[in-house]
């Protein structure tokens, strides 16, 4: 394997194995993942035992409430996990990706070899994004196992396409935090600065984007429905139909919460899933264009 | 002298000039160098050594003029310069969680070795570094990690090594193993070496020629031997190294 490209993505998997920092947060979010899944376990067997209570007491004879509930609605809060966890997780790796290689002083070395910047930072970037999907092909098999053990029954094949396909756009939702993070990590002076930046740009992207569009609570925003513009004509109406395409944390609960079947979603994720793969494109095209030997080289302090 | 001449020049500058903020940390260098040399490049902190060698090695670029290493223009044939060198920055340091054959693998892969494990060892045996393969780096000492960081430098054969203030923070014992290291380099391999240094007793043991470098301007260049014999009156290279510098103030 002499391709630069894959030779600098094969030693960003090699680095995130050994940095204890980054497999904290992959085994934190695969974690919430389970502790999503155990949620809606317990959240199941309760409400199956108080019916079945009820039903021997003879207080109903209504169905049972989950009897119309859809498999993936077990591990909804996932979506959440996703948006607060995974991007921060995607962040984090992304700033210690090129933080590491500037601490380490092996930039230079780096550079003494036949390699340009672009093919350092698409390795770099080829590396980060087959780790996050790691992280979520674990998690989503996790979820499989979970909603098996939960239901007693094999999920359907459509189900299962469900599924992966929700973790797929996870992974799409998450490259640009990844590439951020890598950009930040790339030009930053100090340290910590590296972090604020993007954290500060993942908090106005989850939160003040689309509340600029909807005046809600910035708790409610987590939940995986879509935002909803106060009422017709007004300002806020103006400020959603212009901000909505680019609130890409907007755009992935929308899709999710039709992909995982949640109440009341409907339409066509794809004007979603176009967002997310054109925001994640051009972040990647951003740091492949923007990120600099000169920058690299730069002594970091603290 | 003539034995240089009749070499060809192997790195070659010509009013190489570099420019920070209105600051000149290079001011128009002619510097020839011939194959097989063990060139030292002297001067004090801030005379623009650590500059010369990063353009040289393709880290940086120059402002003004030119510079060709084995025969490649250091700002159009960038590429084919990094294949043709090795380079030892300053303080290297690594990957201190891998081991120093994972990191050297890294390396020689992206030297685009094809069959880099016999290559990995032959550099480890060379430096008498054989059996510290499955070691991490956070355990090496600094003399250690210099020996590492010349294996990744030797491994793809280059023709020029670049070494910048390869002693620096070394102990008495690291320091005449990497000296040995360097002549056995030059000697056995026929690389020709491009030393910046501060230590004028390295230079006088391993150099065979030198360059005086203060606040960007190259005082002098010439081989050892003519450098001692042009000073009959000065006890050391020491002597002649103040002696130049003091002439230039």
């Amino acid at each position: 394997m002499s391709n630069p490209i894959l030779v600098i993505a094969r030693q960003e998997l090699r680095a995130a194995r050994t940095n204890r920092l980054s497999v904290l947060l992959l085994a934190i979010f695969i974690g919430m993942v389970l502790v999503s899944g155990f949620i809606g376990w317990a959240t199941h067997h309760t409400v199956t035992q108080v019916y079945e209570e009820s039903l021997q007491q003879g207080i109903t004879s209504a169905p049972n409430p989950f009897s119309g509930q859809m498999p993936l609605e077990l591990i909804q809060n996932s979506v959440i996990y996703v948006i607060l966890i995974g991007a921060l997780a995607a962040i984090v790796l992304g700033v210690h990706s090129s933080l590491d290689d500037r601490k380490a002083g092996a930039i230079d070395l780096i550079f003494s070899r036949p390699l340009s910047t672009r093919q350092y930072v698409s390795g770099k970037l080829l590396g980060l994004q087959t780790i996050t999907g790691a992280a979520l092909l674990i998690a989503a098999i996790t979820s499989w196992a979970i909603i098996f053990l939960i239901r007693s029954e094999m999920l359907s094949l459509s189900v299962t396409l469900s599924l992966i396909e929700f973790f797929f756009l996870a992974w799409l939702f998450l490259v640009p935090f990844s590439a951020l993070g890598f950009i930040s990590g790339s030009v930053s002076k100090r340290e910590t600065s590296s972090l604020l930046i993007p954290i500060l740009v993942w908090v106005f992207t989850a939160f003040m984007l689309p509340q600029l569009g909807t005046a809600e609570h910035p708790v409610s925003l987590l939940n995986p429905v879509r935002a909803q513009p106060v009422s017709q004509g007004s300002f806020l109406e103006f400020n959603h139909a212009v901000i909505g395409p680019f609130s890409i944390t907007d755009r992935f609960k929308g899709a999710s919460a039709v992909l995982l079947h949640l109440e009341g979603a409907t339409g066509s994720p794809a004007f979603d899933w176009l967002a997310l793969l054109a925001v994640g494109l051009i972040a990647c095209l951003l740091a492949v264009f923007t990120v600099r030997l000169k920058r690299l080289r730069r002594p970091l302090y603290e | 002298m003539a034995d240089r001449l009749e070499r060809s020049p192997i790195i070659f500058t010509e009013t190489l000039t570099k420019t920070y903020d209105g600051t000149h940390a290079l001011k128009k260098i002619d510097l020839t160098i011939s194959e097989g040399e063990i060139f030292g490049l002297l001067g004090h902190n801030g005379a623009g050594k650590t500059t010369a060698v990063s353009i040289l090695t393709t880290l940086l670029g120059a402002s003004s003029g030119s510079a060709r290493v084995c025969g490649f223009d250091v700002g159009r044939q960038s590429m084919d310069v990094r294949r043709s060198i090795g380079y030892l920055p300053e303080n290297v340091e690594f990957y201190d969680r891998l081991t120093l054959e994972e990191n050297l693998l890294y390396f020689a892969r992206l030297s685009a070795i094809p069959d880099p494990r016999p290559r990995i060892a032959a550099a480890l045996e060379f430096l008498d570094f054989t059996g510290h393969g499955q070691e991490k780096l956070e355990t090496f000492s600094k003399g250690m990690r210099q020996r590492a960081g010349i294996a990744q430098a030797i491994m793809h054969e280059p023709k020029v090594l670049f070494l910048d203030e390869p002693t620096s923070g070394l102990d008495p014992q690291g320091v005449i193993q990497l000296r040995l290291s360097i002549v056995r380099l030059n000697q056995d391999l026929g690389m020709t070496i491009f030393m910046n240094t501060h230590s004028l007793t390295e230079v006088t043991r391993t150099c065979t020629s030198i360059g005086i470098l203060r606040n960007g301007e190259l005082l002098y260049q010439d081989s050892l031997e003519k450098t001692m014999a042009a000073f009959p009156e000065q006890a050391s290279l020491e002597d002649i190294y103040l002696n130049i510098d003091s002439s230039a103030r």
